[in-house]
Formats: structure tokens, C-alpha cells, sequence
């Protein structure tokens, strides 16, 4: 091979690889009446200032939504702060973006994110593709798509790469907190009924005399999440919650198929800035569940299943077991300090403090990072759990997380 | 030959104990009274149980002595610590000490072997050396060691002792860099019963941490022949501690601490010490 062709076949490579872009999109299945959403990715670009580019689309089986019906034209959420959009829709089934950069782009980045609704009549795989790309007014041969394969009832969900919450059936959320541990993994919900699901009766096995809500969610895992938690957002409406209760009273159940009954799973009842209400839970394992008001309070308090996962951790950056979830199960609704600790006993962060958690699962994350935001290095740490219940009841425990810098990985 | 037939006992001895236990390298409080005085006790425990912040200490040593202790952080199961030592005066020069620490627990091991050498000097001074084999064993990571050597010197100012020890000097890495530490300790000898102690212990800053300098103040009670009790308090981290030695007899002796935080649960401890013959 001459130099000539070795240069030549060098400079194609760098032709080829200075511009791409690339559609993100947790999902893989949708279904009629839910919002989905894909993200437009630039991947190594170089001085980039403006990026346009039309999205085709079928509009008899999706409709964009806009971010803010206050202005003019379709809003999108700006994942890239540094930079704004400008989209419209110039006819149907065909929406011009045009991205202008506030400072040249020269790393790969998660540009803007498009919400967009599946039509009630929509009974077809949805086909979008972004064409006529031009970076910095200069023509590109780019044309990213994506397909998403159309079901009756299912939304199956295939999270990506960064910690985000995921809408998927009937306003249910799902918070993942990092990719490492969901390779391969697919998620499939939908909203169904009792006797969908073969189940005659609704009977729990926890001491409530409420009734559910009627709303029965059935989460299938495929693949393994590696003992990493999954938030799970359950929602509902003040005129759901049964007379005699208040909204933080709301709690999860979920299917004991071993005991065909309905257990108390716990969670803790929230209010969103935009008014919306949830119960929230960490769940690890995945069967129906439904929401109901429960009163029922245990006569002693305890923190069980106390663990940190992925353990060792290795907060280096390198996008791999970078952050561990400590998790642990509430016997009742209590006020949680969680505070970590160096092996001499010395305070290093206070990761909560009195926050009020639900009975049940819950977990949260450290980064390995003192309270002055400086990483730790390889050692063997401690952590202390304080529960503390509306009776006053206390429990509190200790356990150890491994932080290994160098972990084979 | 006597001497020497002994240490090389001594040795076969900690080795068959190593097999067994396991190990360390940031600070493990490895003296039960040193325990019970909150650290303050390094320039008034004079055998093999501090030799680790102060190798100079087993100077003092005429006989040879034996010390075993196990003991659980905050009585975390995770985090005990099994610590056994062996000195003895090698020659009129020279004494030795072969020890072993070990700390953590299936997943996350460290293991300490250290020599210990000291010598007295002119005026009642003495220096004293460790040389420190680390090793770490952590799960799903590349098992890793090094060197470290301590060093320290003692002596007596206007019926004052001090120590000053720098422990890690030569900042061994093994997965990360292992900080240098300094320690200054002072023995008030306020009556022959009586000691009241200071000490100041600083870990050097090490890539982007920094640790305060913790003070630490500790009493000694002398009542009677056999029984001595210790109270102490310390800052970075805040601690209470107290505890007691009893002599068994003239070869036996029983040491119990504890320490107190305020989050986490307290440690307990409890060690023997023999004097050989």
C-alpha cells in the first residue's frame, strides 16, 4: 500500500468520523394515548455553532408536544443549556429544527429532547427520521432514524446510557440511576385490570380495610439489574384518595404470586412542582402493583435489608460503578439521617438529613464524594442509618461500603 | 544463642497466627490503653501493644513480651481488626518485635506484617523503626502491596517524655497513596501514680483530602498495685474513651477499653499481655 492511499484512507476516516448525529430514545414499544420521547445526540463534531435539520415523521400516528404553550412555535427541553432551538412544523409530518450554540461545540453532547404522543388511531409501527442536516450551514449526509414497534397495550422500555426518569404506561414513572447495571435490560409495562390478569379478588395481606384504586400496573423485567434499585412513580389524583385518609396516607402494594394475595410494599406519597402526585418506592423485584390508603402503622420501627450496591464502587469517572445505592426497607413512614464515615470514625457526609421516607424500599446514592465534594480513595467506609417513626420509635444501624479505585471492571 | 533461638520461635509463632488473621494501612489503634486514652497514650506506654505509633516504645523492654487483641470498629463486624505482636531485647543494644495487624473482612482485606527494631541513646532518649509489608486483597480488584517504614524518637525533657513519630514516611502506594502521619505525644508525670497526657496526630493532606489535627487528652490512675484506670477525650473525630489494665500477675496482664462516638456504636476491647521469662 503506497503512502498516498495510506493518507487518503486516513483522511476518509476523519471525514467519516468528524460529523454524526444520532437519535437516542429509551424506548422500543409504544402504545396509543402515551408520550415518548427521543433525543437528538451530536457525536463528534468539531466547532459547531448551528446544526439544522428537518425530523419526517408520520402525522397520523404522532403528534410533537410543545414545552410551552406561552411561546410561539414548538418548544423543546434543551438538554445542551448553552444553546437554543427553533422548530416548525413547515407541513405535516415534516418539523424544522434549527439549534444555534451560544459557543463552538467540539465534544459529542445530548443536544435537545422531542416529546412527542402517539394518536389514539394509531395502529402502526412509528418511523421517525431526521434528514437535510447542515452544520454550520454546510450540507451533511446524516440521516439518523429510529422505529418504534407499534403494541395494543405494552410500552417496553430499553434505558440508555444516562440516569433519567422515564414516563411509560399511564403516567408511571421509572427512575434509573445509572447505566451500568441495565445492559440488556428491557422493562415492559402496562395498565391492566384484575381479571386481565386472572386475578379474581382483590385480597391483602396487610392489615387495611381500605380499597385500591382500581389501578393496577404489571411490570415484566427481562435481563437482570445487578441488585440496582429502580424508582418506581406510581400516580394519582386527589379525588382518588378514599374519604378519611389524606394523600400521603397512599401507599404500594404488589402481587404475591407465591401467596395470591396483595402485600404492603410501602413508598412515600409526594407532590411535584407541577402539582402532580405520586407514591414513590425503590423496587427491585417486579410483579403487578397498585396503589391504596393505608393507615396502619407497626408497633415498632426497624430498618432491615441494609445493603450498598454495587459494592465495591469505583467512583472514577469512567462511567462504570461510578455511583453505589444504599438501600434499605422501612418498617414504617420515619424521618432518615444517613451519614458516612472513614474507618477511625471520622465524618465525612451527611447524605440525609430528617428527610422524610416512606415504609418499604427506599435507597439513595453516593457518588464517593466527601462533603466538600472531593472523592475518596480506596478504603473501606462506614455508613449509619437513623429511623425515626411519627410514634417516636427509633432504629438505627451501621453498615460498610468498599470504595476500590482499581476495580477490574 | 539463647536470644536468638527465641525470636526465631517468636517468628514462627506470629506466622502461624498471620495464616489465621488478616490486616491494614490508614490507622488502626492496635493498644487497648492507648484505646482507652483516646491516643493520647504514646509517650507513656512503654511495650510491644503501640509499636505501631510508636516503634520507639518497645526500647524498654527487658524481657520479652507478648500481646494479642481483637476488636470490631464500632462493632461493625466488617471492620475488626486482629493485631499480635512478639518483642524481645535481641542484644544489650538492640531490641525486636515481630507483629502482625490485619483488618477488614471477606471482600476488603488489608494485612500488615511490621519488624520493629529500637534502640536506646544518650539521655534516656530512644529511636525506634518499623518496616511494614502492606498487602490488600479487595474484591474484584487486583491484589496489591508495598512497603512502608516508621520511625520515632522518645526521650525526657524536665520530667516530661515526649514521642514525636512520623508513621507511613516514605507514602507507600498500594491501590492509592498511603498519606505520611505525624504524631507528637507528651507524658505529664504529675505524681508517681499519676500521668496526665497529650498528644497531637496529623495525617498529611493527600491528593485532594485534608484532615484536621486531632487533639487528644488522656489521664492515668494508679490505685493500688495491680490496677491502673484511663479516661481520655479527642477531637477529629470527637471521642470519649476509658478503660482499665489489671495485673493478672507478674506475668499476665488484662487490658479493657472502650470508645464513644456520637453516631456510631461504641468499641470494645478487651487484650492480653504476656511477660515471658
Amino acid at each position: 500500500m503506497s503512502k498516498n492511499t495510506v493518507l487518503l484512507f486516513i483522511l476518509l476516516l476523519i471525514v467519516n468520523s468528524v460529523y454524526s448525529l444520532n437519535i437516542y430514545s429509551p424506548y422500543s414499544e409504544i402504545t396509543n394515548n402515551e408520550e415518548f420521547y427521543f433525543n437528538v445526540i451530536c457525536n463528534d463534531y468539531n466547532n459547531v455553532l448551528k446544526l439544522e435539520y428537518t425530523i419526517n415523521f408520520d402525522s397520523t400516528l404522532i403528534e410533537f408536544i410543545d414545552n410551552d404553550d406561552s411561546i410561539n412555535g414548538l418548544q423543546m427541553e434543551m438538554l445542551y443549556k448553552d444553546a437554543i432551538s427553533e422548530n416548525t412544523l413547515i407541513s405535516p409530518g415534516v418539523l424544522n429544527s434549527v439549534i444555534s450554540f451560544v459557543s463552538k461545540v467540539n465534544s459529542p453532547i445530548n443536544v435537545i429532547k422531542y416529546r412527542f404522543k402517539v394518536l389514539s388511531g394509531a395502529l402502526s409501527d412509528v418511523l421517525i427520521s431526521i434528514n437535510n442536516v447542515k452544520v454550520n450551514n454546510a450540507s451533511n449526509s446524516d440521516n439518523p432514524t429510529i422505529t418504534y414497534k407499534y403494541s395494543s397495550d405494552n410500552i417496553v422500555l430499553e434505558p440508555g446510557t444516562d440516569s433519567s426518569i422515564i414516563r411509560a404506561s399511564d403516567g408511571l414513572l421509572l427512575e434509573f440511576n445509572e447505566n451500568t447495571s441495565r445492559s440488556g435490560v428491557f422493562i415492559k409495562t402496562k395498565l391492566t385490570t384484575l381479571a386481565q390478569e386472572g386475578i379474581s379478588s382483590f385480597t391483602p395481606s396487610a392489615d387495611s380495610n381500605t380499597v385500591p384504586l382500581n389501578k393496577y400496573y404489571k411490570i415484566e423485567l427481562n435481563g437482570t439489574l445487578n441488585e440496582r434499585n429502580i424508582n418506581l412513580y406510581i400516580p394519582f389524583n386527589l379525588s382518588e384518595v378514599p374519604a378519611g385518609f389524606t394523600w400521603n396516607q397512599m401507599k404500594i402494594y404488589y402481587f404475591n404470586e407465591n401467596i395470591m394475595k396483595w402485600e404492603r410494599y410501602g413508598g412515600k406519597a409526594l407532590k411535584d412542582s407541577k402539582g402532580n402526585y405520586y407514591v414513590k418506592l425503590a423496587v427491585e423485584h417486579f410483579s403487578i402493583y397498585t396503589i391504596m390508603a393505608d393507615k396502619f402503622v407497626y408497633s415498632s420501627n426497624n430498618i432491615t435489608n441494609m445493603k450498598a450496591s454495587p459494592n465495591p464502587f469505583s467512583p472514577n469517572n469512567n462511567g462504570k460503578n461510578d455511583i453505589t445505592s444504599i438501600s434499605f426497607v422501612l418498617k414504617n413512614d420515619s424521618e432518615v439521617t444517613i451519614k458516612l464515615f472513614d474507618r477511625t470514625g471520622f465524618e465525612l457526609k451527611t447524605l440525609l438529613f430528617g428527610q422524610n421516607l416512606g415504609a418499604g424500599n427506599n435507597s439513595i446514592d453516593w457518588d464517593g464524594k466527601d462533603k466538600y465534594g472531593n472523592t475518596l480513595r480506596t478504603g473501606l467506609y462506614s455508613y449509619y442509618i437513623n429511623a425515626l417513626d411519627k410514634n417516636g420509635k427509633a432504629d438505627k444501624k451501621t453498615g460498610t461500603v468498599i470504595i476500590s479505585r482499581n476495580l477490574n471492571e | 544463642m539463647n536470644n536468638i533461638k527465641k525470636s526465631i520461635l517468636s517468628i514462627l509463632i506470629i506466622f502461624t497466627f498471620c495464616f489465621v488473621s488478616r490486616a491494614e494501612f490508614e490507622f488502626v489503634e492496635t493498644s487497648i490503653v492507648n484505646m482507652a486514652l483516646s491516643g493520647s497514650g504514646i509517650a507513656y506506654i512503654k511495650d510491644v501493644s503501640v509499636l505501631i505509633s510508636n516503634p520507639a516504645a518497645i526500647s524498654h523492654l527487658k524481657k520479652g513480651q507478648f500481646y494479642a487483641v481483637s476488636k470490631e470498629e464500632f462493632s461493625i463486624d466488617e471492620m475488626e481488626s486482629n493485631f499480635i505482636s512478639l518483642g524481645n531485647k535481641m542484644s544489650n543494644y538492640f531490641n525486636f518485635a515481630f507483629s502482625n495487624l490485619d483488618f477488614g473482612y471477606t471482600d476488603y482485606r488489608e494485612n500488615t506484617y511490621i519488624i520493629t527494631l529500637a534502640t536506646k541513646m544518650y539521655d534516656s532518649s530512644s529511636i525506634g523503626f518499623n518496616i511494614k509489608k502492606l498487602n490488600s486483597r479487595i474484591l474484584n480488584t487486583d491484589n496489591n502491596s508495598a512497603f512502608s517504614f516508621d520511625i520515632a524518637f522518645s526521650g525526657i525533657v524536665s520530667n516530661t517524655e515526649y514521642v514525636l513519630s512520623i508513621q507511613n514516611a516514605n507514602v507507600p502506594t498500594v491501590n492509592d497513596e498511603i498519606p505520611r502521619s505525624y504524631e507528637l505525644g507528651f507524658n505529664f508525670n504529675t505524681s508517681e501514680k499519676n500521668s496526665t497526657l497529650l498528644s497531637f496526630y496529623k495525617v498529611s493532606s493527600f491528593g485532594n483530602q485534608k484532615k484536621d489535627m486531632s487533639m487528644r487528652i488522656g489521664q492515668v490512675w494508679q490505685t493500688g498495685d495491680n490496677l491502673k484506670i484511663y479516661a481520655g477525650y479527642a477531637t477529629e473525630p470527637y471521642k470519649l474513651s476509658g478503660g482499665f489494665s489489671l495485673d493478672l500477675s507478674k506475668k499476665w496482664t488484662l487490658d479493657y477499653a472502650f470508645s464513644s462516638m456520637k453516631y456510631l456504636n461504641p468499641t470494645h476491647a478487651v487484650a492480653f499481655k504476656m511477660n515471658l521469662r
